[in-house]
């Protein structure tokens, strides 16, 4: 049972990315992202991690991807209108990147997998979750909210208008 | 095993027959009713089987013959496939929120308990949001697959405020599981059978007011129904369901009703007991000034399940005198009072809470 929906979630989530790649239409792309997200909460679902699960549809399935197509929508980008551009001086740059991240990962797995990993505890359930993000990985946790609150100023300062002159205003 | 999943399938099918398809289809005849009856006319009351009216009831089959009997119009230009499966994506993301929702306590049958909820989730409440973010992907898919500027418009503005109101309404629920230490419904409604001095049940709009005051605009919101029903807006852009037609124009419908009823036992769980009743124990009336009403368990469980179905049918019609009550919001006001004054509100209500369950 649980091996046929392994193979099903990650038939589901390859197939997602390489739909995401290979498509012109910039919604289909999204779509295919979205196929291989949730492809991914049930892998987590598989690996007894609900609470991980239940973020990765909510956060991903539920606002980033619905965001990437407000984008797409708001720009209306069509397929009709976009043009297949040839990645033609940075190529071998695009090549390089992708050949050094698989030497990466192949790094990693024969270094030992991911024995390296958070280990959640007993079973990731939501007071197992809680319990090792917010006493053992505190510190980290908090940086990381810093780091993103940084980046939310960032945006917000650089989409901001200019604010309006006292002159302006009458 | 086999018996586990017979017995989750049966729950699935008494939920879908019991609760939530009879009541959405009778509320598409209660919703044009009730209209009626606020707006002093006479509402739907003209099919009739065999010249038998019954209050225009049949007017529910007249419906859903006239829909599926239509022409079921694809716009050239349009992603058929896309266009296709929109409005099942609205119908199971409502219809698959209502499977951790407890709409009985647990009963003994053959020595066995068997829990009156199909899958009791660890993560409960972020089940909720998560498919009840799934519901978007309804109105983007239908709105961009038309391959139609108000279509497309009417999802945008369907998008935004959508976005806007979850993130509201997930603050909101965090002060409910605060309060409980949970985020298992079960536990959230065992939690509100207790009482403060024996006679004011502890239920949430009592320990949760400000969350309860927030949740419910949020999730009419979500639900997308007047006054918050910008992305279709009929009489400005048609909206997102524009090009739909026959069947699936009905299934737009169906979904939309289908989630008053899930928000209806959302709301009946969380902030007002869910299956409790108040004063009833196991083993009968407890009252505040001691007096106890002894009751066989048979007749506790029915009364606790009729109760949950009270509140459920309650809801909806608050939801439909709430729709019928007040205008459409203009577009800058809705996502102003989202960002600007429920979230704040929201997020003051869970910094007060934390302190209080501290303290």
């Amino acid at each position: 049972m649980e091996g046929i929906l392994f193979v099903l979630l990650s038939v589901l989530a390859l197939g997602g990315g390489l739909w995401v790649l290979l498509r012109r239409s910039p919604v289909d792309s999204a779509l295919g992202l979205l196929t291989t997200m949730v492809a991914i909460a049930g892998h987590y679902m598989l690996l007894d991690a609900p609470f991980l699960a239940a973020v990765q549809l909510i956060v991903y399935g539920g606002a980033v991807i619905i965001l990437f197509l407000f984008v797409i929508m708001l720009l209306n980008l069509r397929q009709d209108r976009l043009r297949a551009r040839r990645l033609a001086a940075g190529r071998w740059v695009y090549a390089l990147a992708g050949v050094a991240v698989l030497f990466c990962l192949a790094g990693i797995f024969l270094a030992g997998g991911t024995s390296g990993a958070v280990d959640a505890g007993p079973s990731g359930t939501v007071e197992a979750f809680g319990e090792a993000l917010f006493r053992r990985w505190v510190y980290p946790f908090e940086l990381t909210s810093v780091l993103l609150l940084a980046a939310l100023v960032g945006a917000v300062a650089l989409t901001r208008h200019a604010a309006p002159k006292a002159e302006d205003k009458a | 095993m086999l018996t586990l999943i017979l017995i989750s399938l049966a729950k699935v099918v008494a939920i879908l027959l019991v609760i939530i398809l009879p009541l959405a289809t009778l509320l598409t005849w209660v919703e044009r009713k009730q209209s009626a009856v606020m707006q002093d006319r006479l509402g739907a009351n003209r099919a009739d089987i065999l010249g038998l009216r019954v209050w225009g009831l049949f007017n529910i089959i007249a419906d859903g013959i006239k829909s599926f009997s239509k022409e079921d119009w694809v716009p050239p230009f349009a992603n058929r496939f896309l266009f296709n499966i929109a409005p099942f994506v609205g119908l199971f993301a409502a219809m698959v929120t209502f499977a951790v929702i407890p709409f009985g306590p647990p009963i003994h049958i053959a020595g066995q308990e068997i829990a009156l909820q199909v899958a009791d989730l660890n993560v409960g409440f972020l089940y909720i949001l998560a498919f009840g973010s799934m519901g978007v992907y309804s109105v983007v898919l239908a709105g961009w697959s038309s391959n139609n500027k108000y279509a497309q418009l009417g999802a945008m503005r369907g998008i935004s405020q959508m976005i806007s109101y979850e993130v509201v309404l997930g603050l909101a629920l965090v002060g409910v599981v605060l309060v409980h230490g949970s985020v298992r419904l079960p536990d959230i409604v065992a939690g509100q059978g207790e009482h403060w001095f024996g006679w004011i049940p502890k239920w949430g709009v009592f320990t949760q007011p400000l969350a309860f005051l927030l949740f419910l605009p949020a999730a009419i919101a979500e639900t997308k129904r007047v006054p918050f029903d910008i992305p279709e807006g009929e009489s400005e852009i048609i909206g997102y369901n524009l090009e739909y037609s026959g069947a699936k124009f009905a299934l737009f419908l169906l979904g939309e009703f289908i989630e008053i009823v899930v928000l209806s036992a959302l709301l009946a769980t969380l902030f007002f007991g869910g299956w409790q009743v108040p004063w009833l124990a196991d083993s009968g009336f407890v009252f505040g000034n001691g007096a106890t009403v002894e009751m066989a368990p048979l007749v506790v469980t029915v009364l606790r399940i009729a109760s949950f179905l009270l509140k459920v049918v309650f809801f909806c019609w608050l939801q439909l005198l709430i729709r019928w009550t007040l205008p459409r919001f203009r577009f800058d006001h809705l996502l102003r009072l989202g960002w600007r004054e429920m979230l704040p509100l929201a997020l003051l209500n869970v910094v007060v809470t934390a302190f209080v369950m501290l303290s």
